[in-house]
């Protein structure tokens, strides 16, 4: 009786874990015409190759490369530090996009960044003037690529660096 | 009899399936209409497109690369880069036109570029141009905005050869 007690444990043990495994890795229903099987791996796809966010958003170390190291935030670089030239010496810096609470896109939430990528109105009221991001393109964002791009950001270190603030067009 | 074509049926089944021949089996339509949505969502390559005073992209000037002559300051896709090779970079005209744009290179010639940085013509793509973020683009989406490239307005614009950082 106990023996088959044992036996009967041992199976209901065997099939719980072999179901919870098979739960585990069941992807994420994400779009049928993506390649990638999660939001944060299409995030990442996005962030660091197909959108190059890293271009801007991220220092580059002395011989040009990313610094991965500063991965989005910011922090220290050629043009980075001296900022973007705009018309009429206009400069535009890249912000912090790491989700580190004060300096950082920490406090937003998923629905707060997918309304500023879609019109270029932060969470704040403040409209984003004409700048090197591309408000214009980002607007045609299927709201699952950027769904994407935000759960990715998440997923970042937080980097504390408070980017100066654009000089407008004069 | 029977057994040969379930056999046969099977192998094609993996084929279409594996996505080496499904990116293939795309129609062209269906590469230039994904290759659009990336162009104009996702990686808009701005800065082959003059900016106006106003800041904003001249469309039409789409995707001809910096100005010649080019001004000497102003927004980067206008005035160009800096870069530690280069005193000043300029953006390559990518519209179809044969002379002074990538008309006359294959899709193989821009997913060589996009993905080692070297052009048919035999030079290595400055930093400035983000190869080496592209490296990991996939075969599919390459080939996508391959077939939308071809696509555009050609426009006619020699883009600035670039100056060396160590010219006088």
């Amino acid at each position: 009786m106990n023996h088959n007690f044992a036996k009967l444990y041992l199976f209901a043990a065997t099939a719980l874990t072999i179901a919870a495994c098979a739960l585990n890795s069941t992807p994420e229903t994400v779009p049928a015409d993506w390649e990638q099987t999660s939001y944060i791996e299409r995030g990442n796809y996005l962030v660091n190759h197909l959108g190059d966010c890293i271009g801007c958003h991220t220092p580059r170390t002395p011989d040009g490369q990313s610094d991965r190291s500063l991965l989005l935030s910011v922090k220290v670089g050629p043009s980075q530090v001296a900022g973007f030239p705009g018309p009429r010496g206009a400069r535009f810096y890249a912000k912090n996009l790491t989700p580190d609470e004060e300096t950082g896109i920490g406090k937003w939430s998923e629905d707060q960044f997918i309304k500023t990528f879609r019109t270029g109105i932060r969470p704040d009221g403040v409209k984003y003037a004409v700048t090197p991001m591309e408000w214009k393109i980002y607007a045609n964002m299927k709201e699952e690529d950027a769904r994407a791009i935000y759960r990715y950001l998440r997923t970042i270190k937080p980097i504390s660096n408070k980017v100066p603030a654009n000089v407008p067009p004069q | 009899m029977h057994r040969i074509s379930t056999f046969l049926i099977a192998v094609a089944t993996v084929l279409l399936n594996s996505s080496v021949f499904g990116a293939q089996l795309e129609s062209e339509a269906v590469l230039v209409a994904r290759g659009r949505y990336i162009a104009t969502a996702i990686q808009g390559c701005g800065c082959h497109t003059r900016e106006k005073p106003d800041g904003s992209k001249d469309e039409n000037w789409h995707y001809a690369g910096s100005p010649n002559p080019a001004p000497p300051a102003g927004p980067p896709a206008n005035a160009g880069w800096t870069s530690p090779r280069w005193k000043r970079i300029y953006a390559r005209n990518i519209t179809p036109d044969q002379e002074t744009g990538i008309g006359k290179w294959s899709e193989a010639n821009f997913i060589r570029a996009m993905r080692t940085g070297l052009t048919p013509d035999g030079r290595v793509l400055d930093a400035q141009m983000p190869w080496e973020a592209f490296q990991k683009i996939t075969d599919r989406d390459l080939k996508s905005l391959w077939a939308y490239l071809k696509t555009i307005e050609p426009i006619k614009n020699k883009a600035p050869d670039g100056i060396p950082a160590d010219a006088k």
